[in-house]
């Protein structure tokens, strides 16, 4: 949606003129005529890739598609786009070389390799979309109470590389953003993703304000783990229940011991028994669950909360895409429940 | 009360000088505009990374309703419907209305692109296939029918593409044969295609039926160093337009000289201006654009020389200058804007600029 920046206001006894001036994120036009559930979403998350690439580029647009279709969305009113992601937010959490090799397309072949992507300029393009995407949802989730965007979930990407599928840490860059311009004092990240948030766990080591959780499978990349603020294992082979019964047992502690002004939620769908390369059996129901069960623990405590739709590999892309709206449908449920 | 600044002063003089004003600001320069359907508009941005930026809108209800239903509206928005990249730099796009189809010629493509524009279900714009010819980048008209000619600026060949079934249904050998002319395309009738010698002005006329050449016009007068362009009435009359005149067609210098050419009586220039209310050009931009008004009044826009739309009757034969829309230059903007596109829509115009701003506007009469 584009708002008006100047159309003749009303009169209240005195004539006000002001152009108000689009920023780089605060569109304070667009968000106010946003109404239900925001779902944030660019075409641009898409890019092409060499036929038979492993990484289901198409699942975003699949997303947004079943998203509509199904009625989750209301294009006219619900959906907002993001910007690209600029460098000089990047580099809250990234470092400057990297940036400038990366933009420009100087990275190494052995660092594209690790990362499972060839630079292409559009390839760029798509992940300061993604990141910009992210950020957008926390910051209109600070403002709503719940926000969801239709990508999002970089969490391999470490400050000076690439690695996994991942090229820019969305969610640090989302949850640094957030700290440092003072809209959040503390930040939780909740990553459900079947691999660990490695990358995300390196960035915040030493920071007290951002407290990262992953709920991982211990046999899935990457193998050479990091440490989070909070690492649960998972063993291999698991199905819905022995998985809620540890997610019951550590997220309502997280909660209430860190207090955080807003939790950022990584529901990757690479749990699922089918996904190609995660090694737990969660069905489409038990995701389900799983995503509500950590919005209503978070949005009962008033904390605000931003999803992204993290890590799902899968031949069947229709399937793909939409398994990974059942956090959009847990979500416009607590939405509607609890009459944000 | 606080003093005001140049841009509060003009916005309160808007107040007088418009019936309707809607300014947008965008993330990237629109490149062109081309409406989709009655309500709805597809923006196609500058490019980046050789690729453009199409997006299709929901018109504002503001521009959509009755002039006099306009207060009860609150809508001034435009609502994204879908988006997409064209596959290469888009040198020029026309849909093909009622059809949610969009044909581009795009930077080093023999042929055209063919973008798909979705329905509710879907948010991406895709592109679908390629129409191949041996047409290098062609330069488009649309008789808004079912006859697209595409033509090779440089060697004069020209394509008609039956827009139904997407074959070639004839072509054209002009009769052009300056080597260093190039030549654009406007239809001037359903069937009537003129083809504009950007160099000297001329137009020649052709029976698209029997790619016979009918007539020959000449602008107002030679002026060296010049680029022009054309449009004809013919384009401007549609389902959302109060007029119904096929005759008129309007030629346009890259030195601000509008003129105004009768095609039943080709040797006679009805209306001529010399534009020298026009600040000369920019070097960096394409040759400028010439509209004629939808509705009833004898009136044309041109654009394309700085932040300025301006409108002429061409009722007498000295063309008059009835209204300027300088809204795109604010005071934060420099002389070297320059707007990038416009369109009428009914009585309205919507218009952009390269300081991204793009407003929907209709001067008080």
């Amino acid at each position: 949606m584009v708002s008006a920046s100047y159309s003749w206001p009303i009169f209240l006894g005195k004539p006000w003129f002001k152009l108000l001036h689009r920023k780089f994120l605060g569109e304070p036009t667009q968000f106010k005529n946003i109404q239900n559930l925001p779902i944030v979403h660019h075409y641009g998350y898409v890019c092409d890739l060499p036929p038979g690439h492993r990484f289901p580029m198409k699942k975003f647009h699949k997303v947004y598609d079943f998203l509509c279709s199904s009625g989750i969305v209301t294009k006219h009113s619900q959906v907002i786009m993001p910007n690209k992601i600029e460098k000089s937010v990047a580099s809250l959490v990234h470092t400057d070389d990297y940036l400038d090799k990366f933009f420009s397309g100087s990275t190494s072949t052995e660092e594209q390799r690790v990362t499972g992507f060839n630079w292409t300029s559009h390839l760029v393009d798509r992940v300061r979309y993604e990141s910009g995407g992210t950020l957008l949802t926390t910051v209109l989730a600070m403002d709503r109470g719940l926000a969801c965007s239709t990508a999002g979930g970089t969490h391999h990407a470490f400050p000076e590389r690439g690695t996994g599928y991942c090229l820019l840490n969305d969610l640090a860059i989302a949850a640094q953003f957030l700290i440092t311009t003072g809209k959040a004092r503390r930040v939780l990240i909740v990553d459900l993703d079947v691999h660990q948030g490695d990358g995300t766990a390196f960035i915040f080591k030493n920071l007290e304000t951002v407290f990262t959780f992953s709920m991982h499978c211990g046999r899935n990349f990457p193998f050479r783990k990091q440490e989070s603020d909070l690492d649960v294992e998972l063993r291999e082979g698991i199905g819905d229940k022995e998985y809620m019964s540890s997610l019951t047992d550590y997220l309502p502690d997280v909660l209430q011991s860190f207090n955080p002004d807003i939790v950022i939620y990584d529901a990757g769908v690479d749990t699922h028994a089918e996904d190609n390369l995660g090694k737990l059996k969660m069905t489409d129901e038990g995701l389900f669950k799983r995503d509500l069960f950590v919005l209503t623990n978070v949005i009962n405590r008033g904390i605000p909360c931003a999803t992204v739709i993290g890590g799902g590999y899968c031949q069947d892309i229709d399937k793909l895409g939409k398994r990974h709206t059942i956090i959009h449908h847990a979500a416009l449920k607590v939405w509607k429940q609890k009459g944000l | 009360m606080d003093s005001w600044s140049d841009d509060d002063d003009w916005f309160y003089e808007s107040i007088k000088r418009y019936d309707l004003l809607l300014m947008f600001d965008f993330s990237s320069p629109v490149k062109f505009i081309e409406f989709n359907d009655l309500d709805s508009v597809c923006l196609i941005f500058e490019e980046e990374n050789c690729r453009n930026e199409m997006s299709c809108f929901s018109l504002p209800k503001k521009l959509t309703v009755l002039r006099e239903h306009e207060g009860l509206e609150k809508d001034s928005d435009f609502r994204l419907l879908s988006g997409g990249f064209s596959q290469k730099s888009v040198i020029q796009v026309k849909i093909l209305k009622g059809t949610n189809t969009m044909l581009a010629s795009e930077k080093d493509l023999c042929g055209l692109s063919v973008y798909k524009i979705p329905s509710e279900n879907s948010g991406i714009i895709h592109h679908t296939n390629t129409i191949h010819s041996e047409l290098l980048s062609p330069k488009l008209a649309h008789n808004k029918l079912d006859s697209l000619a595409m033509v090779d600026t440089n060697k004069k060949n020209v394509v008609l593409l039956d827009t139904k079934e997407f074959v070639v249904k004839g072509k054209i050998k002009t009769e052009e044969n300056e080597e260093e002319s190039v030549i654009i395309p406007e239809f001037v009738s359903p069937h009537s295609l003129g083809l504009c010698n950007t160099e000297t002005g001329s137009v020649s006329i052709y029976d698209t039926r029997s790619a016979r050449k009918c007539s020959m016009l000449h602008s107002a007068q030679p002026f060296p160093k010049t680029q022009w362009t054309l449009s004809s009435s013919f384009l401007s009359t549609s389902h959302i337009a109060d007029s119904n005149d096929e005759t008129k067609l309007g030629l346009l210098s890259t030195s601000g000289i509008i003129s105004v050419l009768d095609t039943r009586n080709p040797q006679h220039t009805l209306s001529c201006e010399k534009g020298k209310d026009i600040c000369s050009r920019s070097a960096k931009r394409n040759i400028p654009k010439i509209q004629f008004c939808p509705s009833k009044f004898p009136l044309l826009s041109i654009s394309g020389f700085n932040p300025n739309i301006y409108i002429y009757d061409f009722s007498s034969e000295n063309m008059k200058n009835i209204f300027v829309h300088d809204g795109h230059h604010r005071s934060s903007s420099t002389c070297e804007n320059i707007t990038t596109d416009h369109v009428w829509y009914k009585n309205s115009v919507m218009s952009a600029c390269d300081n991204l701003s793009v407003h929907c506007w209709e001067y008080t009469r």
